[in-house]
């Protein structure tokens, strides 16, 4: 049995979704670490400026230089702070996965609600446009589009943005497909409400919950392909620096074996980012949903 | 029947839009592949006519039928780079990028399944702790960083496995030195894999033990073993079919980059050539021909879900 505390006497545990939601999230352990990490990330990145010298500026004294006082991680081919460089390739990381997470869902999630509330041939047709953008590897879809447009960290971010539509408007298109024969869209239909304000005044709210898990693990799906896009040389350009091409300069052999500071902080960093959002997202996931227990 | 005719039906328009999605992306593209050909004392007019031997003056819908007409006569077209045929460059491509991907499949799924079972058998014990921490850390690496530690670990440091390429140079492809060459790039790709894999199997376990019908085998008195192998295993792996079909865009994917990282003769690296050399017919090649592949696996494994388990009804 839990003590009841004076305050919970006043206030019986009246409490909203999204307090209850915000609950259950703060209990997930992995979750809050995940958050922790992100937000610390987030921290580092945008203080980069004080915490780190210039990362385009080679040090003349230091080409590949092993971790010392003046370059806390050492210096890479050209004599440039790796910390430096792994700070500002932070920055490029998160704002490749924010921003082409938020452009996926912009497109999608219209194109989902309308397609689930409609039904008919446009659902059709879009969700055998669906079908084809998801059946062609999207790796060979980003590379070949980027390939086009030329690379650079816009073209990632666009291009990642938009080839991600289908994942939401799927979901979306599910979500409104459950909801649309429920009573309160006929009531809502019923007061004269207009079909854009059924679709993102009532379905929409209703339908929130897997998109925002889905816009995680997305945006860490996105983080990987600019690394890997990056790593292949198609993505972000020297001299800026990004996770994946500080990568790049492994393929050399010899910093390959001996100049591990090189391409180990991106590689781990990369990693950590990574499992943090895809905690993130599992604690959404449970918080959100407390039918659908971690499998 | 009706089913597979109708799942095969519904194929065909999709083929159709991505020939049409490659191609035009391909039409779109600013610059020429003359651009990189040509020294800067050639004429206008010897460029036009360039461009008209191409055939990239027409508009859209002409090349574009064209590109189709020759594509049904199984004619991919001819390389900007080296004039080969597209389809020849493929095939002699092909062979190492199925090796690869064929024992990275085979890898992962061995791996990954008994773990996953293990896994789903003791929920929440030490070795199920253990198994997802492994997958959540293999899917958040990425393959080329999984890729670049499985070189310096095995390779540089240890020295028991080369650092890349299908065949030493110079050497004779024997299969011992195939097979040398083949362990790690195929099981920096198989990792990729094993976690989807994994909580997937451990999922269907957990899930099946609470049916009725395994309480029933139990309640008859058969061996846990006979119980887990027959009556669980069976009914909790037929949902691994549609995750095998689901998967197979992002393994090819993974596929291009650990070819390019352990530089491995296959599609991926092709594919890699082509797209710094603006080599279109080759790039449109390639992506169709994948997307093909991955469409018709999609399609195989929708229908294989059909016929193992035949409670499925399709309606």
């Amino acid at each position: 049995m839990v003590k009841a505390s004076p305050e919970s006497q006043q206030q019986p545990a009246v409490r909203t979704y999204w307090q209850e939601v915000r609950r259950r999230f703060f209990r997930h352990r992995l979750a809050v670490l995940g958050l922790a990490i992100v937000l610390l990330e987030l921290a580092l990145v945008l203080a980069a400026a004080h915490i780190a010298p210039d990362p385009y500026r080679p040090d003349p004294l230091a080409f590949r230089a092993a971790p010392s006082a003046a370059h806390k991680l050492g210096t890479d081919a050209l004599g440039r702070d790796v910390w430096a460089r792994l700070l500002h390739g932070g920055r490029v990381s998160l704002s490749v996965g924010l921003i082409s997470t938020a452009i996926s869902a912009a497109i999608g999630t219209p194109i989902g609600l309308l397609t689930g509330y409609r039904r008919g041939a446009i659902d059709t047709f879009f969700m055998r446009l669906a079908d084809t953008f998801m059946s062609v590897p999207s790796i060979m879809l980003i590379l070949t589009l980027v390939a086009v447009i030329g690379p650079s960290i816009w073209s990632v971010m666009a291009v990642i943005g938009v080839l991600g539509w289908p994942h939401f408007a799927r979901l979306a298109r599910g979500s409104v497909l459950r909801l649309r024969e429920m009573e309160f869209v006929a009531a809502a239909q019923a007061i004269g409400a207009s079909d854009r304000a059924v679709m993102f005044r009532h379905l929409l709210p209703n339908a929130m919950a897997p998109l925002l898990v889905a816009a995680t693990f997305r945006m860490s799906q996105a983080i990987l392909l600019e690394a890997s896009l990056s790593f292949l040389g198609m993505g972000v350009q020297p001299p800026q620096a990004s996770w994946g091409n500080m990568l790049y300069d492994a393929q050399s052999i010899t910093v390959l074996s001996n100049m591990p500071w090189i391409w180990v902080p991106p590689g781990v960093a990369i990693v950590i980012t990574v499992l943090a959002i895809n905690f993130i997202g599992d604690g959404l996931r449970d918080a959100l949903d407390p039918q659908m227990k971690l499998s | 029947m009706a089913y597979v005719i109708r799942r095969i039906l519904i194929t065909i328009p999709v083929l159709f839009a991505i020939t049409v999605l490659v191609f035009g992306i391909m039409y779109l593209a600013p610059g020429s592949p003359l651009d990189l050909l040509l020294d800067p004392t050639v004429t206008t007019e010897q460029l036009e006519l360039q461009r008209q031997a191409l055939g990239i003056d027409q508009p859209f819908y002409v090349q574009y039928t064209r590109w189709l007409t020759e594509l049904f006569k199984g004619n991919l077209g001819y390389s900007y780079q080296s004039s080969r045929p597209v389809l020849e460059m493929i095939g002699a491509r092909l062979p190492a990028t199925l090796l690869l991907s064929t024992a990275a499949t085979v890898l992962a799924y061995g791996l990954a399944v008994p773990m996953g079972v293990l896994a789903g058998r003791r929920p929440y014990s030490l070795w199920d702790y253990g198994a997802l921490g492994l997958a959540f850390v293999t899917t958040a690496t990425p393959a080329f960083f999984l890729g670049l530690i499985g070189i310096y670990v095995f390779a540089v440091r240890l020295g028991w496995l080369p650092v890349g390429h299908m065949v030493p140079p110079g050497g004779q492809l024997t299969l011992g030195s195939l097979l040398h060459h083949l362990t790690l790039p195929a099981l920096v790709l198989a990792a990729g894999q094993i976690g989807g894999i994994l909580r997937y199997v451990r999922a269907g376990v957990l899930e099946t033990l609470h049916q009725d019908y395994v309480r029933t085998a139990r309640a008859k008195g058969l061996s846990e073993q006979r119980v887990v192998y027959k009556h669980v295993l069976r009914n909790s792996l037929i949902p691994l079919v549609t995750h095998f079909g689901l998967s197979l865009p992002l393994f090819v994917g993974g596929a291009i980059v650990i070819e390019q990282v352990f530089v491995w003769p296959g599609i991926g690296t092709l594919m890699m050539r082509a797209i710094s050399g603006r080599d279109y017919p080759v790039i449109m090649g390639v992506t169709l021909l994948v997307s093909v592949a991955v469409l018709l696996g999609n399609l195989l494994t929708d229908l294989a879900y059909g016929w193992l388990d035949p409670r499925i009804r399709y309606g």
